[in-house]
């Protein structure tokens, strides 16, 4: 229950005067906060009526619906199943594992809650004052794009993506963009904020973890995944109770603060989601394990059975190589930096053998780094 | 006649918005909205342009203020961003006016915090020191007394104080002063641990100034400047007797509607129940419970007159939750 989801006075004095709205009166029934609020209500009260009249807002800059989704433009977004509430998002890139899948970061309308790692954003684009919230990066479907709003200048698009491969990939932090103070200490309330964020984008997000899901399946029933070579419990299912539910020893924000990692990274591994192909993601778990103090033996048992779900397999080189970071040098054309973000310059081996190989890598790898932390 | 905008108007009125336009229906339910917040006493009357609800033109008065300072600049585009329904629009803007007017409240009084930073600084009970004197406060150079050495002075970049003052953790934003001598924005006892604090975590003598700069970054709210002249603000004091006891209730009353369900359960239910069972009840773990916990304090000491009121107010509070959790049972 977030602070949104309880009634606004209108609804609460529509639901006194006998209004029918099955979900409004549940909710009313089930919140302790919103009854006493009605029963704080004066019985009767007349309201002054204004004389109806009009007013100029100021225009957003005209923009016709953009032929292709490309990196910094900023779209309202929707949810299935959700009624009430759309989100501004800014666009990072086009998945490399689908073309409906887009990686966008949540614009949030308060400056003063920006780290350094979010992106602040003037009032040109959306018409008010806003940071581009790195911290709970997610990917959603092209369904989900409802209307595009803006777009970024060149220059914020390009801090998106270096703010993005600083936060994501391990590159390293860019300078000179214009962020939030830093975050020194776990007590800043920042970190609460944007963890409250997250609680409230899994709705948005919801919709393309379910067709990771079901691809997953498909993919198992095609035999391009191997299916588990054992029943058990996996990645998700060993760290979700250390850090949710009432057992819990650690709270989202803690650990990501403690540990240094991404949101959207610590994300993947409580959906059993790991990079079995490039491996940039061990060095975060192995921080994840140690802190979280889970021996050895859970820990192999539990990520080799997420790495068995998890796509991907050995990288093969097929093309001309090209650092990526080349590819987005000042002037390279929008389009061109979306699709160089994910294109892939090599072919994956996803047979059998290749993913049982990358497998035994990852988990060696693994071992290698948890065994230097310890 | 419900008092939400219907499905059609709520379209016409985003695409006028979209358009550059508020039609008039979404201006007469901008005014409904206000007038609601205002006829059910959801929003204290202090912060209000001219300081009276009852004033016959405050409603009109506050309406184009919010429009003028918040809602043309952004506010209904930001809105419209967000809200896909007629609900969803009230719950947002009700919210959005309810800051707009305590954020005004703040802006008001807010260059007293820099005033009360230097007398804080000077009492020598206090347990800071000085380490440069000068003439004008602002170079004045200052330590912690409890300091072995003298310290080395702070030669950084203003966001490295900001971002200290940030790692200060949450403070409670007191949103009344009790009287002319405390503060608006925090209280004492939080204003000394905001300059000890960023004294213990440089670990470097700061100036005058870069306690301003501190201050300036960390509360931005409490020194921009308003665009409408509020020299006629007046803010109530502490009151005694039946008096007092009427502006408890009604500070309590304000710190319910602020907060959410989960935090009012939270609060309500904490003192009798371990983390344990409160997160398993929730279904949340023990760090949101404790989050949770924390934001309603806060919540409800910015709705309280003054610190002394604390107390008062958040027990009343209680009262409120826990009547209706006897009424449930």
């Amino acid at each position: 229950m977030n602070d949104m989801e309880c009634l606004s006075l209108m609804e609460l004095l529509d639901l006194r005067a006998g209004a029918e709205d099955t979900e409004t009166r549940q909710h009313l029934d089930d919140c302790s906060r919103c009854r006493a609020v009605l029963e704080g209500l004066p019985a009767e009260f007349s309201l002054p009526s204004l004389p109806e009249t009009t007013a100029a807002l100021a225009l957003r800059p005209a923009l016709p619906l953009p032929a292709r989704v490309g990196t910094g433009q900023l779209w309202r977004t929707s949810a299935a199943g959700e009624r009430d509430w759309s989100w501004v998002v800014a666009v990072i890139g086009i998945s490399a594992e689908s073309e409906d899948r887009i990686l966008v970061a949540p614009v949030v309308a308060e400056p003063e809650l920006a780290t350094e790692r979010d992106l602040l954003v003037d009032s040109q684009a959306l018409g008010y004052q806003a940071f581009i919230d790195l911290q709970n990066l997610g990917s959603l479907l092209r369904t989900q794009l409802v209307e595009c709003l803006g777009t970024l200048s060149r220059p914020q698009a390009e801090g998106l993506v270096a703010l993005y491969r600083w936060t994501l990939a391990g590159d390293s932090e860019p300078k000179g963009l214009p962020t939030g103070p830093r975050v020194l200490a776990q007590e800043d309330p920042r970190l609460l904020a944007a963890e409250g964020r997250g609680d409230e984008l899994r709705t948005l997000w919801r919709d393309a973890d379910a067709q990771v899901t079901d691809e997953a399946a498909e993919n198992d029933l095609d035999g391009e995944f191997n299916q588990p070579s054992e029943t058990g419990v996996g990645l998700a299912g060993v760290l979700r109770p250390r850090v949710e539910g009432p057992d819990a020893e650690w709270d989202r924000a803690s650990l990501l603060e403690h540990t240094g990692i991404d949101g959207a990274r610590f994300d993947k591994f409580v959906t059993d989601r790991l990079d079995l192909t490039d491996k940039t993601d061990i060095e975060d778990l192995a921080h994840v394990l140690h802190v979280l103090d889970i021996k050895w033996e859970d820990a192999e048992r539990a990520v080799a059975l997420s790495l068995d779900t998890s796509r991907g397999g050995r990288r093969e080189a097929s093309g001309p190589a090209m650092p990526m970071a080349a590819r987005s040098q000042p002037g390279t054309p929008e389009e061109d930096v979306t699709r160089d973000l994910y294109a892939d310059q090599s072919e994956i081996d996803r047979s059998s053998k290749a993913r049982r190989s990358e497998i035994a890598a990852y988990l060696a790898e693994l071992r290698r780094v948890l065994d230097d932390l310890r | 006649m419900s008092f939400l905008l219907t499905a059609s108007e709520f379209a016409a009125a985003r695409h006028g918005v979209r358009d550059g336009e508020m039609t008039p229906a979404l201006y007469a339910w901008l005014g409904r909205l206000v007038a609601i917040a205002q006829a059910t006493r959801a929003l204290a009357p202090s912060p209000v342009p001219g300081g009276r609800w009852d004033d016959p033109d405050a409603l009109a008065e506050a309406l184009h203020a919010w429009l003028e300072e918040s809602l043309l600049r952004g506010g209904l585009q930001q809105a419209f961003d967000r809200c896909d329904s007629p609900r969803a629009l009230s719950r947002y803007l009700e919210r959005s006016l309810r800051n707009w007017l305590v954020a005004r409240s703040r802006r008001a009084i807010g260059p007293r915090l820099l005033e009360r930073t230097g007398e804080l600084l000077g009492d020598p009970e206090q347990g800071f020191l000085l380490v440069a004197d000068a003439r004008v406060p602002a170079d004045r150079w200052w330590g912690l007394a409890e300091w072995s050495a003298t310290p080395r002075l702070f030669a950084g970049e203003d966001e490295t104080l900001i971002a200290s003052a940030w790692g200060l953790g949450d403070f409670a934003l007191l949103r009344y002063p009790s009287s002319e001598r405390s503060d608006p924005v925090l209280s004492t006892p939080d204003l000394h641990r905001f300059l000890s604090g960023l004294l213990q975590a440089l670990g470097l003598a700061l100036s005058g100034r870069h306690f301003g700069a501190a201050l300036r970054g960390r509360f931005p709210y409490a020194y921009a400047q308003p665009n409408v002249a509020l020299d006629d603000l007046t803010e109530p004091t502490g009151g005694e007797s039946a008096e007092q006891v009427f502006e408890v209730a009604e500070a309590a009353r304000l710190a319910v509607i602020t907060l959410s369900g989960r935090q009012l359960q939270v609060l309500r239910d904490r003192p009798q129940t371990t983390l344990e069972e409160l997160a398993a009840k929730l279904g949340v773990s023990r760090g949101t419970v404790d989050n949770e916990y924390r934001r309603a304090l806060l919540k409800v000491r910015e709705s309280t007159i003054s610190d002394e009121h604390f107390d008062m107010v958040l027990e009343k509070v209680l009262e409120m939750a826990s009547e209706k959790k006897h009424n449930d049972e």
